[in-house]
């Protein structure tokens, strides 16, 4: 019950928190702070977010209902968010798992890569493929991503979002992989004679578990921002782009809840159970 | 500080940025500033072979872009803006975010956790967003009018401000955490029997524990604000301001005011299909410093965490091991009226 309490809380503190930061362009008369603006900016937001069914937004010349258009914004990136999280996070396991049975030498190079490729800005991985899809589009008149189409893609941009938190995550299970080899359990089972796979399936996955709890929000901060450039440079139809291209208090408002919500659920329930991994985890 | 030298990663990266710097200072000093045009090449005889922009493989070393003006001189020139605005805006960041994290840490635990909400908030919005609807009234230049509503100087300092403002919850955050976690630490209830103030104890110990996580957050701010620039520096958001060409016939133009490489990125993006070098070139350099603020990261925690012995097992392996064993070396004794003293004794 506890549980139920703490999490409501932080769900109603985040929830005020984004409203706060909706309103901070009302804060600023060109350079001067203005908190009497802020105020009011704040104020006119929280009433029109009330009749939130009424909000309308400018397109060229035409006004339009925001919702319930908005929700398949919403649904876009959201859908290709969690995927390219999901995919991202079974691939890096995939890869560390590949590392925990390569000789030595081969650890070092995954190592070597992965360090390298931390690097890599999201623009950097962006160039790269619009680069890539053109030249294969010249070599075999195959367009794997048709930039210019309305249509919502998905594939292509769960593939592409999913590079950089994989390497991510990737680094993280190493280092989970890292420490849990040299501990006396590991050993001990393999003294026993259970077969290593069985071992890191089962221990490396809830450690990884465990560690990627605490990384868990930046990695979805982090994927997120991604997003936000990948959707601007690709022009594909979604959430956050809509904000970046209807800079209104109102609408950033609104977008950031929405988006906000399922980030939520998902962290959270993410969070329980890795919380109830670690209990059985010490256990151990 | 002697065996930071000794490091090959920290090396390296020290010395890519120190080379990257002191080229572009030199730059300014030695030339101006100016930008080396060439709009048309000729050949031997005098004709006129071909137009900018020119390929790296036409003019070296990295080509130019559209107007003819050396990508090479660009990207020197740059250079100090891009690597100074990171080092300045996460320099200002870690001494706000230090001041109030430790203080926080220290004495307003409540305080913070009640405002924790708000900071949690800002790990669902994209900073690059963030800082884009804030900035963006005061640095796009009025397109109709054709001037800016503010002075250069008066826009560098809001930007930095802002890009300063935007990370220093989450940062304070982190910095009070960490320092309330030595606060729990063993030694410090040793220190406080011992009656050590606070105050004492904050800067005596409290402190060089904080110096070595401070340096690491540092650097990881400094890739944060390269990141955040190259981001601003897509959505069109220049440093120092944009220009604004709104072009019917060759389409929209935007031009950084100063050479700063997210402006470069920025500006010559959209010519990445067919004039790739243009915009690539640019972000390749930007890897290039991001790669280098990592060497220096994971160098200097390599230096760390070499201070802390590694826990090794090591078997050891020790002649005496195998010494034989000498019956004569023991005194046996026997066991005959043992049993009954020991009646006797326990009572």
């Amino acid at each position: 019950m506890g549980n139920m309490v703490r999490i409501g809380s932080q769900f109603i503190a985040a929830f005020l928190g984004v409203l706060l930061l909706g309103a901070i362009p009302g804060m600023f008369n060109g350079m001067k702070l203005d908190p009497g603006g802020y105020m009011k900016r704040l104020q006119r937001t929280i009433e029109e977010l009330i009749h939130f069914q009424q909000l309308t937004f400018r397109s060229g010349n035409e006004s339009y209902q925001l919702f319930p258009l908005i929700y398949e914004y919403l649904f876009y990136s959201i859908i290709i968010l969690f995927s390219a999280l999901i995919l991202a996070f079974f691939v890096a396991f995939l890869f560390t798992y590949v590392t925990y049975i390569s000789p030595s030498f081969i650890q070092k190079w995954f190592k070597r890569v992965a360090f390298l490729t931390e690097s890599f800005p999201d623009v950097f991985i962006l160039a790269i493929v619009q680069i890539g899809v053109i030249w294969v589009y010249k070599k075999t008149e195959v367009l794997l991503m048709d930039v210019a189409a309305y249509e919502r893609i998905y594939t292509m941009p769960i593939l592409i979002l999913s590079i950089l938190p994989t390497f991510l995550l990737y680094r993280i299970m190493i280092h989970v992989l890292d420490e849990e080899v040299d501990k006396p359990y590991v050993e001990l089972a393999r003294t026993k004679g259970l077969e290593p796979t069985k071992i890191f399936l089962v221990h490396i996955f809830r450690n990884t578990l465990l560690s990627t709890y605490f990384h868990s929000k930046s990695i979805v901060w982090f994927t997120l921002s991604n997003l936000f450039i990948m959707e601007y440079v690709f022009n594909l139809n979604g959430l956050i782009r809509f904000m970046y291209e209807h800079p209104t208090s109102e609408i950033f408002t609104v977008s950031a809840l929405l988006l906000f919500i399922p980030i939520f659920l998902f962290l959270t329930v993410y969070q329980l159970v890795a919380e109830r991994t670690a209990q059985e985890e010490a256990l151990m | 500080m002697k065996h930071a030298l000794k490091n090959p990663m920290f090396v390296t990266g020290m010395f890519i940025i120190v080379l990257l710097l002191g080229s572009s200072i030199y730059y300014s000093i030695a030339h101006d500033d100016v930008v080396p045009q060439t709009s048309m090449l000729y050949d031997q005889d005098g004709n006129l072979i071909d137009r900018s922009p020119f390929t790296p493989l036409q003019v070296a070393p990295f080509g130019t872009d559209k107007y003819g003006y050396h990508l090479f001189d660009q990207i020197i020139i740059g250079a100090k803006y891009t690597i100074g605005i990171a080092f300045l805006v996460a320099s200002m960041r870690i001494a706000l975010s230090f001041v109030a994290g430790v203080v926080g840490g220290t004495y307003f635990r409540r305080t913070l956790r009640s405002t924790s909400g708000f900071v949690d908030a800002m790990q669902y919005i994209p900073i690059s967003l963030l800082c884009y609807f804030i900035l963006s009234g005061v640095l796009m230049e009025n397109g109709m009018e054709g001037t800016f509503q503010f002075s250069f100087l008066e826009r560098m300092v809001f930007e930095i401000v802002v890009l300063t403002a935007v990370a220093i919850p989450t940062t304070t955050t982190l910095i009070s955490n960490e320092t309330h976690a030595i606060w729990g630490k063993g030694f410090i209830e040793g220190a406080k029997t011992l009656g050590g103030s606070r105050v004492h104890i904050l800067t005596k110990h409290i402190l060089p524990h904080l110096g070595p996580r401070m340096v690491i957050i540092f650097l990881q701010q400094m890739i944060n604000v390269l990141i955040l620039l190259l981001h601003l520096g897509l959505l069109k958001l220049f440093f120092g301001g944009t220009f604004f060409n709104p072009d019917p016939i060759l389409g929209d133009e935007y031009r950084s005011v100063s050479s700063e490489w997210s402006g470069l990125i920025g500006s010559t993006f959209r010519f990445l299909p067919y004039e790739t070098w243009i915009p690539l070139v640019p972000i390749l350099f930007y890897v290039l410093v991001i790669f280098s603020v990592n060497l220096l990261l994971e160098g200097f925690k390599q230096l760390t965490e070499k201070q802390v012995m590694p826990r090794s097992r090591q078997v050891i392996q020790s002649e005496s091991y195998k010494k034989s064993f000498d019956p004569n070396a023991f005194y046996f004794l026997e066991r005959t009226d043992r049993g009954e003293e020991r009646k006797t004794a326990s009572r």
